[in-house]
This record gives structure tokens, sequence and C-alpha cells, in this order.
């Protein structure tokens, strides 16, 4: 290809067609990027996303709520009754709220590790069956 | 009117003298350099954008290897995919032992290039997903802009520019991929061809189609040639001009809100570089801000929904599933309530748009410790109830501060609960267990629309009202209470008590600008366009803002735009037109408020061009009066009066019977097109300053008098398209005659109950007969000439009213006493007229030409005007023939002749 000099009104040379990127450089700034991308911004991404779960697992679950509130009655009924309920319910409930919780947390935090070793490991793989 | 949109004093375009190593700013609409000398860029308020011309080159050269290179990858990722699903299928065959008759297959899967196949395939997946997310997830975003303070451009016009103070932002940087695409598609050996860009824009690109679309015009070559837009007025430009190109186009990204530098963007530069572009869209009225209005719906149109898992977007607690238990039951109020919160749960709209800032001190006034009531003060239609559903929409989203977490806002409906109340035992009971779970409840705020309601409203059995029931809990703050109110009644109702107001936090909510109206009505969009089946243009709402600002003072925006929007999109509907433009909003609200507001039309053209020649063939002798009124009528007409002032204030001098009041009947007639359209105030029952009252509507609530009787406030507020007669003005109380000063000052009067009237729309003609004699003398005297009577007249009237008061009239015009000749005319007239009668009975009626001149001697009677002359008419003509007629000498089919006998 002719190569194309580019020019401004006063003639000196402001770029040259073969001065732009090769392939190979590219190439090397593809592989860069797609290693940057799966293991730094992902990763950043990824923890983002499990603290997100964290409190929007808790929030759906009242779970910090309930805590704070542990002493309060049933529906603000300050009776006897009220305060006995309400005690019930929530040393009940918590628990399970807790184990739903711990369980959401575990689970993404799975998906990291699986994020984190699905590239060495399909490489790896790949390059294992031949031995 | 012009609608104010919010792009101006945003951004400032600079340019920089390379050689001169100056800096200056640009003043002159948007320069394009073709010096590399010289070069372009942008500031705002806090950041300052540039580009260089290598950066261009750059961009625009590397660009399609890049392209090429992700295109490759793309294939070869894809066909890998093939393979991979081939294998994995065989594999769960092969786990199944549904391959167990295949040996083939089997060792084919046991063979490591097959492994290696399998792994590169899952390979290409994760460069697939790296592909498609990384272009998703741009982390780069333009800020959002405010406006540059005035004394920050001062000081740049003076001291120039302090590049110190501002971030510097690389446009590169920020350009969307899909436009680097299109700058590097249209520029061949350093030149971009603006032209065929700009054609490629409007004829094939999508989102620049849809804006072009929604703007309500269209493209095609035959405007392009109309318009001069073509090759040779576009012509290539050299790499430094493109680099004015992409500042001008990151101008419109940010002056639109946008994220990054899209197609549009460069649109609307191209759009600004070229004059006979911006000529093309005035053509068909419409201007830039308004495509940029556009662009900024589409944004909002293809905005993410909240996506609660996405880390980006703000999460706000909800309190979840347990939220319920810890708070209090409000069972009994239920029966006479509804929660806001789950109502705007429900809907995708927004609310509270213009009111920030009194959902803020709305906020920091519920969330105070004591005295947490809030009252919103402001005209109907201001938007009260949407800060309501605002603040539950914060409150919904989580929003708020600590002390509104998880509130619900219930609304007390009084006619339910005095609904209730007939089935309790009693209403004070209601009222207390109500008001008890409220107080329990921990988490609710008590919203009373109307909040004056509960200060007459009152228990049958003990005579309690509910304000008094009720004033225990507002004072002791253990729930908050937000009630809405407008001027007049807070006045009647809550400023003479002093305990009621003294509990309430007062927010005023005003009206809400133009530019945050048209945004509701953009955020309506979606949802009239399917109720109605239609297509909502952008000029219509521009319109339907503008219309609703000038001609509904009635109600306040955003409502009134709303309700105009609304009644223009059912218009349309019934007559089956689909796309909504601004003449159809114009043509909607004429219809329905009997005025013209459309643009005007040939015959309408023919009309005001002939107004003059009309009402002179109607009023006699007094064609200075007509030729000025007429003036008036055609520049309100046309659009360019003071939209803040009366259509026309006149004050008509003369003595009795030379046409004054007729002159204003007929002006009302040709003008607004409706007979006895007039209001007629005598102002000899105004001189008395207790008849004030009349005029502003009585402030005694309970008067029976000042209920039944209508005050000029009412009849105006009724048909505020009229003209509207003060007769006799010099009799009026000097009080009753200041209140001129407001209507013609600023087109509005305010009634004794507060409410505010609009005279934008009306004609005010007030009379006198002040210097009668001198004008009547001027007739007897040849000596005298008619232009010192004049303005002996004038000299008389300034010694009579005020000068605060002549000095607000658009002109004061002598009606000059009617001579012989003119009383000929006018006889001719009322001739015509009994003709007319007649013939509807099928009576010819005939006169010779002496008859008028005859009744006009007989009847002139220089005191009173044309009045005798009718009066004579009456008696002698139609007399005569009345009697003809009762004889039955006179029967239809036959012509009778008014006879010189009968003028005795």
């Amino acid at each position: 290809m002719e190569p194309q000099k580019i020019q401004d009104n006063s003639g000196s040379q402001l770029i040259q067609f073969e001065k732009t990127d090769s392939y190979s450089k590219i190439l090397v700034y593809f592989i860069q990027d797609f290693l940057n991308w799966w293991y730094v911004k992902m990763p950043i991404r990824h923890l983002k996303i499990l603290g997100r779960i964290s409190v929007l697992v808790d929030d759906n679950l009242s779970m910090s709520l309930l805590f704070k509130n542990f002493f309060v009655p049933w529906h603000r009924d300050n009776s006897l009754i009220g305060y006995f309920f309400g005690f019930l319910v929530k040393i009940f409930y918590l628990p399970i709220a807790l184990l739903i919780y711990l369980l959401s947390i575990l689970t993404y935090l799975a998906v990291i590790i699986i994020w984190l070793l699905l590239p060495i490991a399909t490489l790896v793989f790949s390059i294992t069956s031949f031995f | 009117m012009e609608l104010e949109f919010g792009s101006k004093q945003k951004t400032l375009i600079g340019i920089h003298h390379k050689e001169k190593n100056s800096f200056s700013v640009s003043k002159k609409g948007y320069p394009v350099p073709t010096d590399e000398n010289q070069s372009i860029f942008l500031l705002t308020r806090d950041h300052f954008f540039s580009i260089t011309t290598p950066q261009i080159s750059y961009l625009l050269y590397s660009n399609p290897k890049y392209e090429k290179f992700e295109k490759i990858k793309s294939i070869i990722s894809n066909i890998l995919i093939v393979p991979g699903v081939l294998i994995t299928t065989a594999y769960i065959l092969k786990f199944t032992s549904l391959l167990d008759n295949f040996p083939l297959i089997l060792s084919l899967l046991n063979n490591p290039f097959t492994n290696f196949l399998f792994g590169i395939s899952i390979f290409s997946i994760l460069l697939l997903w790296h592909e498609f997310y990384s272009d998703r997830d741009q982390q780069m975003q333009l800020p959002l802009i405010k406006k540059i303070p005035q004394r920050d451009i001062d000081e740049i016009n003076t001291v120039g520019f302090k590049f110190g103070r501002y971030s510097n932002i690389d446009i590169a940087k920020y350009i969307s991929s899909e436009t680097i695409q299109l700058l590097s598609d249209f520029t061949l050996n350093g030149e971009f061809d603006i032209y065929h860009c700009f054609k490629i824009l409007t004829d094939e690109t999508f989102e620049v189609q849809q804006i072009v679309r929604r703007g309500g015009i269209s493209i095609d070559n035959e405007k392009l040639e109309n318009s001069d837009v073509n090759s040779d007025t576009l012509p290539k430009i050299n790499l430094s001009s493109i680099r004015a190109l992409l500042v001008y186009a990151v101008e419109e990204a940010l002056l639109t809100e946008s994220k990054m530098v899209n197609p549009e963007h460069i649109f609307l530069a191209i759009s600004k570089m070229y004059p006979q572009i911006i000529k093309m869209f005035q053509k068909e009225n419409i201007n830039l801000d308004i495509f940029r209005e556009v662009v900024k719906f589409q944004n909002f149109l293809n905005r993410r929904k909240a996506k609660y898992l996405d880390p980006d977007q703000p999460y706000y607690r909800k309190g979840g599933i347990g939220k319920q238990i810890i708070y209090g039951y409000t069972f009994i109020l239920s029966h006479f309530s509804k929660e806001i919160n789950k109502k705007i749960a429900e809907t995708n709209d927004i609310f509270g748009i213009g009111h920030d800032e009194e959902v803020e001190n709305l906020v920091s006034v519920l969330g105070k410790v004591t005295n947490k009531n809030a009252l919103l003060i402001g005209e109907p239609g201001v938007g009260k109830s949407s800060i309501i559903l605002g603040l539950a929409q914060r409150i919904n989203k989580g929003d708020v501060p600590i002390q509104l977490k998880d509130k619900r806002i219930i609304e007390l409906d009084i006619n339910a609960l005095i609904a209730h109340s007939q089935n309790a035992s009693s209403m004070e009971e209601l009222m207390i267990k109500a008001m008890t779970e409220l107080s329990k409840a921990g988490n609710t705020i008590l919203y009373i629309d109307e909040i004056q309601q509960i200060v007459p409203t009152k228990a049958q059995e003990s005579g309690h009202t509910i304000a008094g029931m009720m004033l225990p809990y507002i004072l002791n703050s253990k729930f908050p209470i937000i009630g809405s109110i407008n001027y007049s009644d807070y006045k009647k109702y809550f400023y003479s008590n002093e305990s009621l107001r003294q509990s309430f936090t007062n927010i005023e909510t005003k009206e809400i600008s133009a530019a945050d109206a048209l945004t509701i009505l953009e955020s309506k969009i979606p949802s009239l366009e399917s109720n109605f089946n239609c297509f909502i243009t952008f000029p219509a709402l521009v319109s339907a803002v503008e219309i609703s600002q000038r001609y509904i003072k009635e109600r306040k925006l955003p409502s009134s735009a709303v309700q105009t929007i609304e009644a223009a999109c059912s218009w349309a509907q019934a007559n089956g037109i689909q796309k909504i433009t601004s003449e159809h909003v114009s043509k909607a609200i004429s219809l329905q408020k009997n005025i013209n507001i459309t643009e005007i039309n040939q015959e309408e053209s023919n009309k005001l061009i002939k107004l003059e020649e009309n009402i002179k063939s109607r009023v006699i002798g007094q064609d200075e009066a007509v030729t000025v009124i007429s003036e008036a009528l055609r520049r309100a007409r046309a659009d360019i009066r003071n939209p803040n002032k009366p259509i026309g204030s006149f004050l008509f001098i003369g003595p009795t019977g030379v046409g004054k009041t007729y002159l204003a009947k007929v002006v009302g007639e040709e003008y607004f097109g409706v007979e006895d359209t007039i209001i007629r105030l005598d102002m000899s029952e105004y001189q008395e300053i207790s008849s004030i009252n009349k005029f502003l509507g009585s402030s005694e609530g309970d008067s029976i008098l000042s209920q039944t009787e209508i005050s000029l406030i009412d009849r105006i507020k009724r048909s505020p398209h009229t003209v509207v007669l003060f007769d006799e003005i010099e009799k009026a109380h000097p009080d009753i005659l200041n209140l001129f000063l407001q209507i013609f000052d600023e087109g509005r009067l305010t009634s004794n109950q507060g409410d505010t009237v609009d005279f934008t729309h009306a004609i005010i003609v007030c009379t006198s007969n002040i210097g009668s004699k001198i004008l009547l003398d001027s007739l007897s005297e040849p000596n005298v000439m008619w232009e010192e009577a004049k303005e002996r007249v004038l000299l008389e009237l300034r010694q009579v009213l005020k000068p605060e008061l002549l000095n607000r009239f658009d002109d004061i015009i002598v009606f000059q006493p009617h001579d012989m000749s003119n009383l000929s005319k006018i006889a001719v007239l009322e001739l015509n007229q009994l003709a007319k009668r007649l013939a509807e009975k099928e009576i010819t009626l005939k006169w010779t030409q002496q008859i008028p001149m005859l009744i006009a001697n007989k009847a002139n009677d220089p005191g009173n005007g044309a009045r005798p002359l009718k009066r004579y008419i009456q008696d002698n003509v139609e007399g005569q023939i009345a009697k003809a007629i009762i004889e039955q000498t006179l029967k239809p089919g036959e012509e009778v002749e008014i006879k010189e006998s009968w003028i005795v």
C-alpha cells in the first residue's frame, strides 16, 4: 500500500500511514487488554457485585433491621404478647436469614474463583490434552 | 413567547492562536479554522476539552486496522464455537451411554486433538465474552455540566483564561467507536467529506433518523438542494477542521447530557457549523435546541432500568420482608386513606420534576425532631401533589436521610372519613383511634390534600371540627403531617388561626420553569403515545408549553401544559391524525378555548388587512379611532405585541352618541368573531369605595350577596378573550381607578380572595364624556379648529384623571361629534338594517336619496349625537310600516317606499 502522508497547511508532516499501529502491535494490545479486563477490571467488578449482593440480601431479608429492632414488639404492640411474639419470631427467623445470606455470599465467591481460573484452566486443559 | 432551553451559558468556545500564543473567546458562530496554527477548544464551568491533530490522525488511520483485526478475531471465535458445541454434545451423549454403539466417535473423543479443540473453543467463548462486555462496559463518561457563572465569563473576557482552574479532558477518549468509524469512512487523504457524511447521517443512521422524525421534519435530497446544502457549500475539510468538528460534537454531547460523542452529535455539530443547514431547519420552524431536547429524550428512553446487581448504580435499602413486623398496623386509618408509596411503585413516571428545591425542603422539615409538619402552599396546578409523589418515590428508592427511611406516606381522604363516620359510633372516636394508630405505627407520614377542609368540617354530634380533634397530634409531632393548600385558602383558614399556623413550616411551591414543564411532557410521551395511538413530535410539546404559558393563565405549569398536550392528543385521535405537530396543538386549543391561536392563513390574512375597512363601514365618522384600534389588533394577531399586557387599552373621549360604545362592540365582533362578547361596566356605579367588591369580588365569604353577585373578576375568568368597556371612567372612585394601573401594566388583577385574573387577552376600552361641551362647541363655532378643541379637551382630561393612569393607555382617542354628513350616513346604515329585518318578512323597503338627509336634518340634536336619529327612524319610519303591516295594507312580497311625508 502506498504510504499516505498526512500534512497540515504549513506542510509539516503530522502522521504517516506506516507509523500507525501494525497488526502485531494490535495483537499485543489486544492480549494486554484481554488480560487487564479478565484479571484486573472484572475481579474488581466482581468484588463490587459481591458487596452489592451482601447489601441486597441483607436488605431483602431485613437482617440488619431486625437485629437493630430486636426488642421492638410485634407490630409495636406494647403488650406482653406483642413482646413475646416479636422476640419469638426473630429468634426463629434470623438464623434462617443468616444461612441464606452466607450461602449467597459463598456462591458468588465460588463464581469469582471459577472466573479467575477459567482462562488458565482452559489453556492448561488444551495443552495437557497432548500429554 | 420563546421557550427558554437550558443550554445557554453552559459552554464557551475558545480559539488558540499558536503563533501569537493568544487565547480568545469565539463570539461569532462556530469558526472552522483550516490552519493548523489555530485550534478550537471548549470550556465548561469546571473543564477544558481539547484534541490534537495527531490524535485525530491516529484515531482515523489506525481505526481501519483495529476494525479489521476485530472482525477477523470475531469470525475465528465464532467458527470455533461450532466444534465446541459438537464436542460438548458428544461428551453428554457419551456419559449417557448413547454413544456406545459408535466406536468411531468414542475414539475421536479420546483423541488429544479433540480435547485441544474443545479447550480452544471454550477459550473463544471467553474472547467473545470480552468483546461483548468490553464494548458495553464503557468506563469513560462525559461529565454533567453546569452553567458558567457570569462573573467567570466576565473575568475570561477581561483578564483571559486561567487554565489552572479547569481540569483538562482529552476529547479523543470520549469518542465512541461508531463515531470513529463514521469519521474514518469519510476521510480520504487527510480530507473529511462533510456533505456525504451528513447525507449518510440523515439517510441511514438510525439514531439521527429517529431524532429528525421526532423533530417533526424530514430531510430529503430536494430539501437539501432547495436549501443550498450540497457538496459545494459543505466542502471537504482538513484534519485541522475536523478538530473543530469534534470540539463542537463534544459540546453537543455535553449539552445533551450524553456519555460519549456519538454520530447524532456529529449531525448536530455539522448542522451548527453551516448556516444553510440551520436555515433549512428554521424554514420548518425547528431549531437546534429542539433537536438537543430530542437527543436528551432518546437518552432518557435508552437509559437502563435500575439493575439491583449493577454496582455502578446506587442501591437504596427498602427494608425488606421484616419491615412490616416492626412497625404498627393502621387498620382503622386504612378505611379512609391510601398509601402513596404503593401507588407510586406501580408506575414508571418520574415525579417532582422542577421541584427539587421544594422536595429537599420537605425532606429537611420532616426529618426534624419537633415541629416536623409541613404545609405546601401554592397556586392550583403548580405541582404540590407531584412533590408528595416525588418524595414517595425518593422514599421508595431509599434516597432519603435515615429519619425518613422506610416511611409510608398515607393520604387522608376526608370525604371517605365523613362517609365512614356514619357507620362508626362517632367521628371523634374514629379520629382518636386513627391518630393513635398513626402515633404507634412509627413509620407513617400523614398527607392531607386541601388541608383547609379540616377546619370547617365538623362532627355531627359534638360539632367539633376535624382540625380541633387533630390539633393535639399536630402539636406533639409524634408523626409528621404534610398539608397542601392554595394561597387564598391559607389566608382564609390558616392565617387567622395562630396555633395551626405555628405548627406547620410553610414551603412555598412555585410554578416550574417552561424547560422543566417540557421535561415533564417528555416523560409522558411513552404513555400518551400508547394511550392515544399517535406519534408526538417535539415541536408539539414545545408548542403545548408555550400555549399554556400564554393562553391558559387560570392554571399553572406543568398542569396546564399536560392538559394542553392531552387535549391535542385527544383531538388528533378523534380526527384520525397520527402524527401530532405544533399546528395540531394550536388547532385543538383554538377550538377548545374558542380563540384563534393558529398561524395566520391566507383567508385570515385578507380579513386582517381589511379589518380597518370593515370597521369603518360600520362605524361612521370616527376614522382616526378605527385606524388606531385596527393597528393594535393587527399587532396582536401577528404575535408581536407585549404578551404581558392587554391586547390594547384605549380611552375614548367624546360627547354622548358619537359611537364610543358602538365601536368597542364592533371591535369585539370583528376581532373575536363572536357577537355580544363585550363586558360593560358603568363606572358611575363605582363612585363609592365599597363598590370595589363588585370589581374584585367580596372578601366577606359569609355574605349571601357576595356569593350571588358576579364581579368583574368572575366575568373575566369566564371569558378572558373579550372587550372590557368601562363607561364614564371619570365617575369612578379614585381608588378603583388605581386598580387600572395593574391591569394596564401587568395584564392582571388580584381578587379579594387572592386569585389572579388575566387580562392579557382582553381589549380594554374606557370612555369618558370629559370636554364634550368643547367638542360640541367646535361644531357650531367655525372659528375653533378641531385640533385646537382636541387640545383643550386633553387639557381638561389631565385635570380630572391622574397622569399615571393616562400615560398607561395605548392611545387616547377623541371622537368627533357627528356633522350632518355623518348623520346622513348613519341614517343609511340604520335604514339598511331595517330593510334587512323587513326582508326576513319578504317585504322590500325602498327610499330615495333625499330621505337619509331629511332624517339627519330632522333628528339632528348636537348634544346627543346619533341617538335621536335612531329614535326618529323608530318613531317615524318603523312606526308607519308597523301600522301598515297590522292593517294588512302591507303584505309579504310587497314593496314599501319611505315617503317624505313620514319625515315631519
